[in-house]
């Protein structure tokens, strides 16, 4: 009888990394794909009923867990939860002044911006921008987190989640001025 | 074409016979079965050599007949002739009467379930029973082929196709007596076929394009893991419909009127359709119809085809773009499909992807070869250290919530099997029932989206709005399909799932549901900000309307008054104001009965120290 991974565990001991910011995605994906050989659905459909179950629940967990540790986003949101801190709930502390007047600016700077080709090319220039604010802003993350600093974390959490809506805006405004769609 | 030494597993216990699996395409146009021949999958031929499985069944004065014999009756017995019939599965009678053109056989009422009805002489039929037909032809010629009982079979379905139309292909496989391993997705299948073949590592980008459907799907491929990274494609676009441009074409150019007989139509649909076939040879075609002659160039079919291949290539944009992919990163472009061969096609494609797409392997044969080799694995022959194979649900499936508003819980390309859960509560005071209406699509409205089901969750104790937590658990299984259950969190009350599909919706095609998503992202915010904000209103009106009537004696005539203008003017802006309007008079409303909320809430206050519980003085 197979000895199917637990859901006890959280994510970072199913995938035998430390609860770090910083991950070998390369060495994760490699586990990932270890695991899913052993318990994918695929590999039971001769077994019994109550294996075949088990299997997908596995599978599934497994898919769950990767999603999560290889997005930066939601390993920093899953870091949080698993340190006892609510990410759903923001109060006027997680955000600060700073934050907002920046989201502010970044936003009006996205809603400026010509059409055209010179439209085009500013709105790939801002696309870079906010890519090193992202680089810099998980960095900051990781720094806060490995210090234990929750309060800076979760602000450094709440800042990523705008940046990466934001880089989402942005590609769904180039796909709309190149047609795409 | 002979693709791929298997290696026989190295232990195996001597007294378990190898099991007999089988690969089967049920294309739209074409249906293929293949299995392990000596060391090799191949395709399996029938007894007069042909590979090939028209996917046509008549209804004949006695039998049914499937394949070359039923086409020789779609002419002088169109009625009792059915083609194409994947085109049906899953979906409604209104949906089918949606598709824009005239079918040559007849739709009747449906049957109580909802399923379509096709008259024949038999009587009426479903898809699933017609599309059952072919299956057991296809399980016949692989039993008498290899002397033994199938034992299951891998079907493979367009990557694009929904969970109605997963379904009702399952459903089809177990009228025909089929134990189904597993539904594969037809991209995923080729790419099995290619890779094992090639041994090639990279991004490749599987094209398949059939008689009624069109799928593109991205695989990396690395290590001997197949993993899907994103996928799209149309239901609704194939080599049909490329027929059904150049029979409007010949009908203009021919001068034939609107109005045409349904044998004309299908005798003018099978001059089409060979006219494409052999400008897939030759340079120009001549063709004679309606006392007419003329010639037709492969340039006027590219010409005239030029919407359709449009939408292939911003599916492939799509697609790329889905799971961030440069052009510059593909390694290969494989073409699968019988439409595939259109030079139209292949040169749309290499223009697209910079790069010569490979079209040595038989389009018509991969996707079933790709089914063979993945059934020896499924059925326990092989074992499976070398090929994993990882695909993805294609669209993003979720619940209705309050305002017709679509909360997203699986979202597209999420890899599979899956399993998500998301919490709800109840709107009013009172509750205990939850209807859940499952969508699967882009939008934001659930009027945009396709209609999955809808069940109730019944028995929730009745409790303040917003205090009851539901859970709802979504799972998508290793066929694409799903389930959903939901239980009431701190009861333990479950679901009591009667899923009823519903074909009730105006279902849009599955493309267009991506493409309008896009188009209409700003329309379907403002759309969702509107009923935000009716929700917010309806809420404040049904409080304000309580306080009243319980706490006739705490508010005077002016307050009064000024309230129950607020409210008037709010009736009036849910039925034509703006969102931005209705939240400022909902604020408004909100301020005017500030004061007496404050009042009420002092006297409930100095009540419960003078002893009296509050219960006893709030009334029912």
């Amino acid at each position: 009888m197979t000895k199917f991974p637990s859901s006890d565990q959280d994510y970072f001991s199913l995938f035998k990394i430390p609860n770090d910011f910083e991950v070998d995605l390369a060495a994760v994906r490699e586990t990932y794909l270890s695991f899913q050989r052993a318990f994918h659905p695929d590999q039971f459909t001769a077994s019994s009923e109550s294996e075949q179950l088990a299997a997908l629940q596995s599978s599934s967990l497994l898919n769950d867990a990767y999603e999560t540790i290889s997005s930066p986003i939601k390993r920093a949101a899953y870091l949080l939860s698993l340190s006892g801190v609510d990410v759903e709930q923001t109060s006027q502390n997680d955000l600060g002044m700073e934050l907002l007047v920046e989201q502010m600016e970044l936003r009006e700077l996205l809603g400026a911006l010509p059409g055209g080709e010179r439209g085009l090319e500013e709105l790939e220039a801002l696309q870079v921008e906010v890519e090193k604010k992202v680089a810099s802003c998980q960095s900051d993350f990781g720094v806060a987190f490995a210090k234990k600093d929750l309060q800076l974390s979760k602000r450094l959490y709440h800042k990523l989640q705008f940046l990466f809506k934001l880089t989402a805006e942005i590609t769904e405004d180039e796909d709309r001025r190149l047609g795409l769609g | 074409m002979a693709l791929l030494q298997i290696q026989e597993p190295g232990i195996k216990p001597h007294h378990r016979e190898q099991k007999f699996a089988v690969g089967i395409d049920l294309g739209t146009t074409n249906s293929l079965v293949a299995a392990k021949v000596g060391s090799v999958v191949e395709t399996l031929p029938s007894k007069d050599g042909d590979h090939l499985l028209q996917s046509i069944v008549h209804y004949g004065d006695g039998a049914v007949t499937v394949g070359r014999e039923a086409r020789d009756f779609l002419v002088e017995d169109n009625k009792n002739t059915i083609g194409s019939v994947k085109r049906l599965l899953g979906k409604s009678q209104a949906e089918i009467r949606g598709f824009g053109y005239h079918l040559p056989y007849e739709l009747d009422s449906q049957f109580p379930d909802g399923d379509p009805a096709i008259v024949t002489r038999h009587g009426s039929v479903r898809p699933t029973q017609v599309s059952a037909e072919i299956l057991s032809v296809l399980k016949e010629r692989a039993e008498e082929f290899s002397g033994q009982e199938v034992d299951g079979a891998v079907i493979t379905v367009p990557a694009y196709f929904n969970d109605a139309q997963r379904q009702q292909t399952k459903d089809a496989a177990e009228l025909a007596g089929l134990r189904v391993l597993r539904l594969l997705n037809e991209p995923t299948a080729a790419a099995v076929a290619y890779g094992l073949d090639a041994g090639a590592e990279g991004n490749v980008i599987v094209f398949d394009l059939g008689g009624g459907t069109f799928d593109v799907s991205l695989l990396s491929l690395r290590n001997g893991v197949f993993q899907v990274l994103a996928t799209g494609g149309d239901t609704n676009l194939g080599g049909d419909d490329i027929d059904r441009l150049l029979m409007e074409w010949i009908q203009k150019r021919t001068g034939f009127s609107r109005d045409i007989d349904e044998k004309t139509l299908v005798s003018l649909s099978l001059l089409a359709n060979s006219i494409k076939h052999r400008l897939s040879l030759e340079e120009n075609a001549e063709y004679a119809f309606n006392n007419f002659t003329g010639v037709i160039t492969r340039h006027d079919l590219k010409v005239l085809c030029k919407i359709p291949l449009k939408k292939m290539v911003a599916v492939c944009s799509k697609v790329l773009r889905d799971a961030n992919v440069k052009i510059s990163d593909v390694k290969e472009v494989v073409m699968v499909g019988g439409s595939t061969r259109m030079p139209a096609v292949r040169e749309t494609v290499a223009d697209f992807f910079e790069m010569p797409p490979l079209v040595s392997y038989d389009p018509d044969k991969v996707v079933a070869i790709g089914a063979g080799i993945q059934a020896e694995v499924l059925v326990g022959n092989r074992t499976s250290d070398e090929g994993l194979l990882l695909d993805v649900t294609p669209l993003s499936l979720g619940l209705e919530t309050m305002g017709e508003l679509v909360e997203k819980i699986i979202p597209r390309n999420t890899t599979i099997p899956v399993t998500r859960a998301q919490d709800f509560t109840t709107y009013r005071d009172g509750q205990t029932a939850l209807s859940i209406h499952i969508v699967q699509g882009e939008r934001e409205l659930v009027s945009d989206c396709r209609s999955l089901g809808r069940f109730e969750l019944r028995g929730i104790p009745p409790m303040v709005a917003g205090l009851a937590k539901v859970r709802v658990s979504f799972q998508v299984d290793a066929d694409g399909l799903l389930s959903v259950s939901a239980e009431e969190v701190s009861t333990g009350v479950k679901a009591e799932i009667a899923v009823k599909p519903s074909y009730g919706l105006q279902a849009s095609a599955v493309e267009e549901m991506l493409k309008s998503s896009r188009e209409n992202a700003v329309k379907d915010m403002e759309s969702r900000s509107l009923n935000e904000a009716r929700v917010d209103a309806e809420r404040l009106m049904e409080v304000v309307d309580a306080a009243l009537l319980e706490d006739p004696d705490l508010i005077d005539s002016r307050e009064l008054s000024v309230i129950q203008s607020k409210r008037e003017l709010l009736t009036e802006l849910l039925r034509v104001g703006s969102s931005a309007e209705i939240k400022k008079v909902t604020e408004d409303l909100n301020l005017a009965s500030t004061n007496f909320a404050n009042r009420r809430m002092d006297a409930q206050i100095s009540k419960t120290l003078h002893g009296e519980s509050i219960d006893s003085v709030v009334s029912e």
